[in-house]
């Protein structure tokens, strides 16, 4: 199992803080999100800022990488204003 | 006149009298308000160097057009001064209602100079000013001076027993908000000035109220659409910036010898807002709403913002919550500033660890911190020590290598070695080591856009057009946060876009661009009030014939006259610069560039600026800015 963590207004409208998943890549994970919990904006999660294991992941990675045990991917909205 | 008061009065505390300050319509028009206003009475006041901590130094508290005028986010005023701190020109912005107060008693700023033999407070009221015996206030807290100030629905400014002591870096209240940087507080408490209440019914004459109305109207939907002051800030707060700035290695950790802290869940926006908010709450004129209030250890409080969370927490690897709200609370109580205290903690808990100061602290160990407030606060033992400030401390100790301060002032809680541009931004900083006043240019590597902070290319122009920006905006009397509205929303939305991923690859290639047109503002000759509100607004407000071009102007010749107060305090070029740990030090040892490579940035900086090599102003920038004849 891999872990997900949310922050931000995606983490608000998601409303919990982490999951667990099995093996799979990036955009499989996006899309059993988006199934698991229809109340979160599907534009808004796909448009999030990702990192796996705190490297940003960007573009096609999102399509090719595959996530593993142990391993985190960190969904975050964009912010500022400090 | 229009927007203004065209009033200024100069109150010497040695003999209590006051007078008329004269200022001009033409230096209102140059120099607009706020701390760009402050800078030009400051210059004028002084022919050399000048103490901070003496008779001589003024206080200057500025209004703005904006101030009273019902433009969002338009509550905010300045204080500046010579800093005990730093030695330099400080600015210091707060919130709150008191600037609201000042100009509706009639005045657009108020000089204080001199020094009183007793303790005492300024009351304004409808233009009258008196200086009243305060001696029953000394001693006391911030909360419970204004409390016993009494003075409902008046502004008031105090500060606390920090002030008093003279502590280089002591805040002045005003509700629940501090003008907090350089040590403000302490040259109030020099001048035995306790605070200042504020009242009245002055209005001021309006060039265009219908137009002005219906641009609010506008400017104010604009703020609640856009994702960061309509979703972001309102929902997180400043804290909210915590999770992103410890995946960008950008959260000042451990005195800033890292930028990730393992446990930053624990000190983030979302954690606050699950596990402590009660509410919302910000300036008043403001739709975005940016403050917390919040409860913990059975009180309910002023949040933290983002400058403390990192500063008293992952700078110290401090995880606990609770004791960094306790600990902003009791800083606010004894008026310090949470960002210099943070982080001259951080400094002496790593002299600790490395034995050059035995003095009991230690990274991850928050149990000695509240005394220290106080401690500090009363400057008995340590804190006599601490309240000198990180500078100061480098001085007596040693470890200047990793003593995390620009020109005496420390950096905020943004570490720049994974942000060339802000690491650009603390070192040209006319503050010293201070984000905003550096341009805040994070809000393009990271924290915003996505443009890369790890390239330098482009950055120097980029950083003179938001310090300058900043410096405009501030002096019109708009709270900087409204500038992020500016970013286009689907910059900021949709990062992985392809063309808007193609967009911030592309931004730095347009530095050459940005550099060429800053020097040309009659290119900028227009508003467009959809994308920089602010310059219309002081148009409306003022009746000045304002564009982008010419605000922006306004900024520069702001930031260049205060360059230039600094240079007669002994400002170097060579103090243009970072800690060695900044810049030397690699953040992340898996990365070669994760250092601030000043040295590809600073000549392009000053050559787009029109300084020589030396970093002083050219007799050409000077004539452009309308600032020649003033030397
Ligand atoms: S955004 Fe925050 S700091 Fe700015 S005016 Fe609003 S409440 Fe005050």
């Amino acid at each position: 199992m891999f872990e997900i963590r949310f922050f931000g207004w995606i983490r608000n409208e998601i409303g919990i803080p982490k999951l667990l998943m099995s093996e799979r890549t990036v955009i499989e994970a996006l899309e059993e999100i988006i199934k698991s919990y229809p109340q979160i904006d599907k534009s808004h999660l796909m448009q999030s800022v990702l990192f796996i294991n705190k490297k940003p992941v960007v573009g096609k990675q999102i399509l090719t990488i595959t996530l593993k045990a142990g391993d985190e991917l960190a969904i975050l909205s964009p912010v500022s204003g400090g | 006149m229009f927007g203004f008061n065209g009033k200024i009065a100069k109150i010497n505390l040695t003999d209590g009298t006051v007078q008329n300050y004269p200022m001009t319509e033409e230096s209102y028009e140059l120099y607009l308000g706020g701390k760009t206003l402050a800078a030009k009475i400051i210059y004028d006041a002084f022919k050399d160097k000048v103490e901070a901590l003496s008779d001589e130094n003024i206080l200057v508290i500025t209004t703005s057009p904006l101030t009273g005028s019902t433009s969002p986010c338009s509550s905010r005023f300045n204080i500046s001064t010579i800093s005990p701190l730093t030695g330099l020109l400080i600015s210091s912005n707060c919130g709150g209602s008191f600037g609201l107060h000042l100009k509706k008693a009639g005045y657009d700023a108020i000089i204080i100079s001199g020094k009183s033999p007793e303790a005492v407070i300024i009351d304004i009221e409808n233009q009258e000013i008196s200086v009243k015996c305060a001696k029953h206030l000394w001693g006391k807290n911030t909360s419970e001076t204004q409390e016993l100030l009494g003075a409902k629905n008046r502004g008031k400014l105090v500060i606390g027993i920090a002030g008093e002591h003279l502590v280089r870096y002591a805040a002045v209240i005003s509700e629940e908000r501090a003008a907090g940087r350089g040590g403000v507080g302490a040259v109030f408490g020099y001048k035995n000035l306790k605070g200042i209440i504020a009242s009245g019914k002055a209005t001021t004459e309006m060039f265009d109220k219908e137009t002005f109305k219906k641009h609010n109207v506008k400017w104010i939907k604009q703020l609640k659409a856009h994702p960061l002051t309509g979703r972001q800030l309102p929902m997180y707060g400043t804290a909210g910036l915590v999770s992103m700035m410890n995946y960008r290695n950008l959260l000042a950790t451990k005195n800033y010898s890292s930028g990730q802290f393992e446990d930053f869940e624990k000190i983030s926006g979302e954690t606050l807002a699950e596990d402590h908010l009660i509410k919302n709450k910000g300036c008043v004129t403001c739709p975005i709403q940016c403050g917390r209030q919040v409860e913990a250890f059975g009180k309910v409080v002023k949040g933290p913002e983002l400058e403390t969370l990192g500063l008293l927490g992952s700078n110290l690897l401090n995880n606990d919550m609770e004791s960094i709200i306790r600990l902003n609370h009791l800083c606010d109580e004894y008026g310090i500033d949470t960002i210099t205290f943070g982080s001259t903690i951080g400094f002496a808990m790593e002299l600790s660890e490395k034995g050059m100061w035995d003095n009991g602290l230690k990274f991850g160990d928050s149990t000695l911190l509240e005394i220290l407030v106080e401690k500090t606060s009363k400057r008995e033992g340590i804190g006599n020590e601490l309240a000198e400030g990180t500078k100061r401390l480098s001085e007596k100790f040693g470890g200047k290598d990793f003593a995390i301060h620009v020109k005496g002032l420390e950096t905020a809680a943004y570490e720049p070695r994974a942000a060339q541009g802000m690491g650009l931004g603390y070192a040209t900083s006319n503050r010293g080591g201070c984000h905003l006043n550096g341009g805040y240019l994070v809000v393009l590597e990271g924290l915003g856009l996505n443009v890369s902070g790890k390239t330098t290319r482009g950055k120097a122009a980029y950083t003179i057009m938001f310090q300058d920006m900043m410096e405009a905006v501030s002096s019109a009397g708009s709270c900087l946060f409204t500038t992020y509205a500016m970013l286009p929303s689907f910059l900021v939305e949709k990062p992985n876009n392809n063309m808007v991923r193609f967009i911030n690859g592309a931004i730095p290639l347009f530095g050459g661009l940005v550099g060429f047109i800053k020097n040309k503002p009659w290119l900028m000759h227009f508003n467009l009030a959809s994308v920089l509100p602010h310059p219309y607004s002081v148009r409306l407000v003022t009746g000045y014939k304002m564009t982008i071009g010419s605000f922006l102007e306004t900024g520069e010749r702001g930031y260049n006259l205060e360059r230039i107060v600094n240079i007669r305090q002994g400002l170097k070029g060579a103090d243009d610069t970072l800690p060695k740990r900044l810049l030397k030090e690699l953040q992340r040892s898996d990365d070669p560039n994760s250092i601030v490579k000043l040295d590809e940035m600073l000549g392009t900086y000053y050559k787009i600026r029109g300084w020589d090599k030396d970093g002083v102003p050219t007799q050409k920038t000077l004539r452009r800015l309308k600032l020649m004849k003033d030397r």
